[in-house]
């Protein structure tokens, strides 16, 4: 069975799971396991953790129905790696501010920004030229630190698993500035695909501060 | 068993100690030198300790941008081909200010990677090859009286040593090419306007905004004459540089080259070398393409004319324009082939 196959038959049999939309892992920090491709191809991956730091519930009453939305706001340290054949590597720790909304199917949207400490090493040795002009010093896999700034956009949708776990399948893009770089600055971008998972073992968060805004039109 | 790990044992350690192919060279260093990390792609064979390193244009091109085409499979098949990407351009990084991107820096650059050719490669024949931008850093090197022992020659291939002369020459050039077309009937309207715009122009007082116009109606031209015949058009084929996934991130080399181009675009126009090029004595092979608008073949003519060296050539593909490589790639490398043989 080819890997595309097996992916498509694990989403649908993660779909036939679902059979509640009730976050009971609220108090839950999730982690996130991404495929990273720095400018879509350079391949690395990206491990994050969402600490929720606010969270806003509307709930808005209509004749026929209630809708629920969530905004939440997350701090979301993170850390990626990637590889550039024949030029660098690179790993960055970043800190990073994520505003989700998501409604009562589990869909969501979420805008971020953050900061970074990039550190991009060089692939192969690295050589210097000494003073006296003649000799030279190799420095195995020498490397330079950069700030970096970023911004990203990121979908997906929450599949809850049991009453106790649940994955959330999510496509981000981010494009932000590597500053300091040679006599300016980079524009950075990257493709990530990946999960962001809660199971029972997750550490707890505690309690954060949640605001409820209620809009019920059947008054009217 | 003992027996069969033995033999399992004296297989690994044979294959570990197997030489390296010096006849296809493929790897990557990298120079570090006032505040720039910048990559050196060495391609080709290394058996006859000769490497010809690549100074490439822009500024804002890469070394590998010159991989591209079949003139560098002759060269790498008979040598090692060094591509390099100048501070600020390709996939070179580093933490520098604007104070430290200057031409004096780049040919500091220049010589860190020769010096450190010659020390990875025990003592190799270094020819030091600059086309177009690269011909400006590389005859600034050649004039500066540092040249390193290692370097055996030099081979300028439209090169700009001498941007307010080249500005000049371009203009008169766009008006003795322009009327000669309008006379054979060849794309008469464009003519007409390049010849009104190069009548337009004081040669004399050319401003900073009119050298970029020469240069981006030099390529323009040059479509003018590949459509007519009288430039031949690139063919595709030998060595290919993956272009997303290869060693150059076209994004970040695009960004990163045009900031640099950019920054050092002022000084570039000042720079005047040929009263210098007397000090240039070593072995030196001239390359140019006829209709050179960008770089015109007058200045093949300067370098010609002006250094010291007693070993001398000088080339002009009659089909080319600025990049005889693509237009002409045989005679091109041939050309290098047999001037390198001649050393």
């Amino acid at each position: 069975m080819s890997c595309k196959k097996i992916i498509i038959f694990a989403l649908l049999s993660l779909g036939q799971m679902v059979y509640a939309q009730e976050d009971t892992l609220r108090g839950k920090v999730p982690f996130s396991f991404s495929y990273y491709g720095n400018t879509l191809v350079h391949k690395g991956f990206k491990l994050s953790a969402d600490w929720i730091l606010l969270e806003i519930k509307k709930t808005k009453i209509n004749k026929k129905r209630q809708k629920v939305v969530h905004k939440r706001i997350y701090a979301t340290p993170n850390i990626y790696y990637y590889k550039h054949v024949k030029s660098h590597d690179a790993l960055q720790l970043g800190l990073d501010l994520l505003s989700r909304r998501s409604n009562h199917k589990g869909w969501f949207r979420e805008v971020g920004s953050g900061y970074g400490y990039l550190r991009i090493y060089n692939a192969g040795d690295t050589y210097i030229v000494n003073a006296d002009q003649n000799s030279v010093v190799n420095q195995k896999y020498a490397s330079r630190g950069y700030f970096t700034v970023n911004s990203s956009f990121a979908a997906g949708r929450k599949i809850q698993l049991q009453n106790s776990s649940y994955l959330t399948p999510f496509l981000r893009l981010n494009a932000g500035f590597v500053m300091n770089y040679n006599s300016s600055f980079i524009l950075n971008t990257s493709l990530e695909f990946g999960v962001r998972f809660a199971f029972s073992y997750n550490p707890k968060r505690g309690k954060y501060l949640i605001i409820e805004k209620t809009k019920d039109k059947q008054r009217k | 068993m003992k027996k069969i790990v033995h033999v399992v044992l004296l297989v690994v350690c044979l294959a570990s100690c197997k030489k390296a192919d010096l006849t296809k060279v493929d790897e990557v260093f990298w120079v570090r030198n006032q505040g720039a990390d910048m990559p050196v792609h060495i391609h080709g064979n290394l058996t006859n300790s000769i490497i010809l390193l690549i100074v490439h244009g822009g500024p804002g091109g890469s070394g590998l941008d010159y991989r591209w085409g079949k003139y560098t499979v002759p060269l790498e098949t008979k040598y090692a081909v060094a591509y390099w990407d100048q501070r600020g351009q390709g996939m070179s990084h580093g933490k520098y200010t604007e104070v430290d991107l200057t031409v004096d820096k780049m040919v500091s650059d220049l010589d860190a990677v020769v010096r450190v050719l010659n020390n990875k490669y025990d003592d190799a024949k270094i020819i030091v090859l600059g086309h177009s931008w690269g011909g400006t850093l590389t005859a600034k090197y050649m004039v500066s009286e540092n040249v390193h022992s290692s370097v055996s020659a030099w081979i300028e291939s439209n090169g700009a040593h001498d941007i307010p002369k080249l500005n000049r020459d371009a203009i008169n050039m766009f008006k003795a090419v322009a009327n000669n077309q309008i006379i054979q009937g060849n794309n008469i309207s464009n003519w007409s306007e390049v010849l009104d715009w190069a009548n337009s122009v004081d040669t004399n007082n050319i401003s900073e905004d009119e050298s970029f116009e020469i240069n981006s109606k030099g390529f323009e031209a040059e479509n003018w004459l590949t459509e007519d015949g009288l430039i031949k058009s690139s063919e595709s084929g030998g060595n290919e540089v993956p272009y997303l996934t290869g060693p150059v991130n076209p994004l970040t080399s695009f960004i990163s080259g045009g900031i640099t181009n950019f920054k050092l675009s002022p000084e570039i126009e000042q720079l005047s070398l040929t009263d210098q090029l007397y000090k240039v004595t070593i072995p030196t092979l001239v390359l140019w393409g006829r209709y050179d608008f960008v770089v015109p073949q007058t200045l093949g003519y300067d370098t010609y004319n002006n250094i010291s060296s007693t070993k001398k050539e000088i080339v002009i593909f009659e089909k080319s324009g600025h990049s005889p490589m693509s237009s002409e790639w045989e005679p091109f490398s041939d050309a290098i082939i047999s001037f390198i043989d001649s050393l």
